[in-house]
């Protein structure tokens, strides 16, 4: 049994008072300690698809289990991160990444204990007192990327993490993000619609068609790492992804 | 060049006053109907030796702040059910629309029937004149937070009265204090209208007084008195307030 399952999941929204199929029949296993990268033309529902892992929406059809029971709701095994972080502007970066706990009710000296892990594990150590508009992009990440993980997740769900970064700071993460999963052996879900950052950090590919969308093929990449952006090794998967992407017409 | 503000505002109040002094000189109006500003003065100076200003303004200060708490506190209550919950908003919101077109004095009847010529009247007119404003401003403000700031608590464990506290109050909170800073306006009028009318205390018994007694000057010295503290407050407590917070989310 894999660690999520994902079968004959379709979901509707209403578009100009229509329904819209976004999410036609994605079926999908994801097993423990894998980095599974989604990827597909804009519009196509990937988004929709990890709300629906985490719990924030639920599927108009079919099931999705993690750990074979039903998902039904969010839950700290599953912490999604957001493409704009939706940090907090009203907290520190200390604060914000602690917030999950306080409201757990961890008492305070626990909670200073799990939130520097992370915030060392991020490079965030410096940054404990500042607020959220003075950090920079990359920095805003990594809280959020922070945040996620003091809840001890078992799976990140991150939504185009990386998008709004310059390439340099995109690629650090991409490998301090790799370094993390060989740390902590976490199950990543990672959805991109850049196929250098889609090859770079899945161990499989998973390459959605357009809206209604179901996954049209998925691409074994293997197990190297740490990888970087310039892996002449990745430049094959990379073309296969274009091609199945081209195919759709984007 | 450029005239700092400041220079610019002491010439303009100094020149208003000395014209207001020169019109009153001239004795176009007899002194009782146009008093010259010394004249106010001297009333004002007269009211503080007898400590009458002071217990005048301590009063309506109880009375506003009492009647703004409550506002503030039932309109932050409600603004959030209106925001949170779809058929609070359909069903009372539109009550609430209604409600806030009525100007804080025309509550006053009802009070007087309600409470008598006491305090409790006052307070009353004083809050729900405010209460309105407030719950609308907190609505808008809630409906309007990023929603993945309330999803993104939700899945790191906050709900129920963790969410509103943690994420509701504080996302929205740039939003209320403009609701609260609106209601402290209204409540202002409605303390002075209230004691017009309830003629019970406070600076608007004052102001009703010196209609009764002719006193001009002493009229003119409790607008001017009104008038500071609306602007003190409005500058002071809620300019910082929202200063603080605009600086730390970085609006500003
Ligand atoms: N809450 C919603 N209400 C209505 N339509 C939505 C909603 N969320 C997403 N959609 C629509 O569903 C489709 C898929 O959206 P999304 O999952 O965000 O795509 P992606 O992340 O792949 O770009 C889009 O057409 C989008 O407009
Ligand atoms: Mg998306």
């Amino acid at each position: 049994m894999a660690m999520l399952e994902s079968r004959g999941v379709a979901k509707y929204f209403t578009h100009k008072n229509q329904p819209m199929r976004a999410l036609d029949n994605i079926d999908l296993d994801i097993r423990d300690g894998e980095i599974v990268s989604l990827i597909g033309p804009s519009g196509c529902g990937k988004s929709t698809f990890l709300r629906l892992v985490a719990g924030l929406e639920t599927p108009d059809e079919g099931q999705i289990t993690f750990d074979g029971e039903p998902v039904s709701g969010t839950g700290p095994e599953r912490i999604m991160i957001f493409q704009e972080g939706a940090l907090f502007p009203w907290l520190n970066v200390r604060d914000n990444v602690e917030f999950g706990l306080r409201v757990a009710g961890v008492p305070a000296e626990e909670r200073s204990k799990s939130s520097n892990k992370y915030l060392e594990m991020m490079h965030l150590a410096d940054f404990t007192d500042s607020y959220i508009h003075q950090l920079s992009t990359g920095m805003k990440q990594r809280v959020a990327i922070a945040r996620a993980l003091v809840m001890e997740p078992r799976m990140l769900l991150m939504d185009e993490p990386f998008s709004a970064l310059d390439i340099p700071t995109r690629d650090r993460l991409l490998g301090e993000v790799q370094d993390i999963w060989m740390k902590t052996g976490k199950t990543i879900l990672f959805v991109t619609h850049n196929a250098v950052e889609a090859s770079v950090m899945g161990t499989r590919i998973a390459v959605f068609s357009k809206r209604p969308s179901h996954i049209r093929k998925i691409i074994d990449v293997g197990n190297g790492r740490p990888r970087t952006s310039d892996d002449p090794d990745l430049v094959p998967i990379q073309n296969k992804i274009r091609s199945e992407l081209c195919r759709e017409g984007v | 060049m450029i005239i700092p503000v400041l220079v610019k505002k002491v010439v303009f109040y100094v020149a208003l006053i000395a014209g207001w002094q020169a019109l009153a000189m001239v004795d176009v109006w007899p002194e009782n109907i146009f008093p010259s500003p010394y004249d106010v003065v001297e009333d004002l100076a007269y009211m503080a030796s007898d400590g009458s200003v002071f217990h005048g303004i301590g009063t309506s200060l109880a009375r506003l702040i009492t009647g703004f708490v409550i506002a503030a506190a039932g309109g932050l209550v409600l603004g959030i059910f209106m925001a949170r919950i779809t058929i609070v908003d359909q069903t009372i919101g539109s009550l609430v629309l209604g409600l806030q077109s009525i100007p804080s004095v025309a509550w006053v009847p009802l009070a007087i029937l309600w409470f008598g010529l006491t305090d409790a009247g006052i307070v009353f007119v004083t809050a729900v004149g405010a209460v309105f404003a407030v719950t609308i401003n907190v609505s808008s403000g809630v409906k309007n937070i990023n929603p993945h700031y309330v999803e993104a608590a939700r899945n790191i464990g906050a709900r129920g009265g963790k969410m509103i506290t943690g994420v509701l109050i504080p996302a929205a909170f740039p939003y209320m204090i403009s609701g609260f800073k609106q209601g402290w306006a209204f409540a202002w009028r409605g303390v002075i209208g209230a004691e017009l009318l309830f003629s019970y205390l406070g600076l608007g018994f004052l102001l009703n007084a010196g209609r009764q007694l002719n006193d001009v000057s002493q009229i003119i010295g409790i607008m001017i008195i009104i008038m500071g503290i609306g602007i003190g407050i409005d500058g002071f407590v809620f300019k910082r307030l929202e200063d603080r917070v605009m600086a730390r989310w970085g609006l500003r």
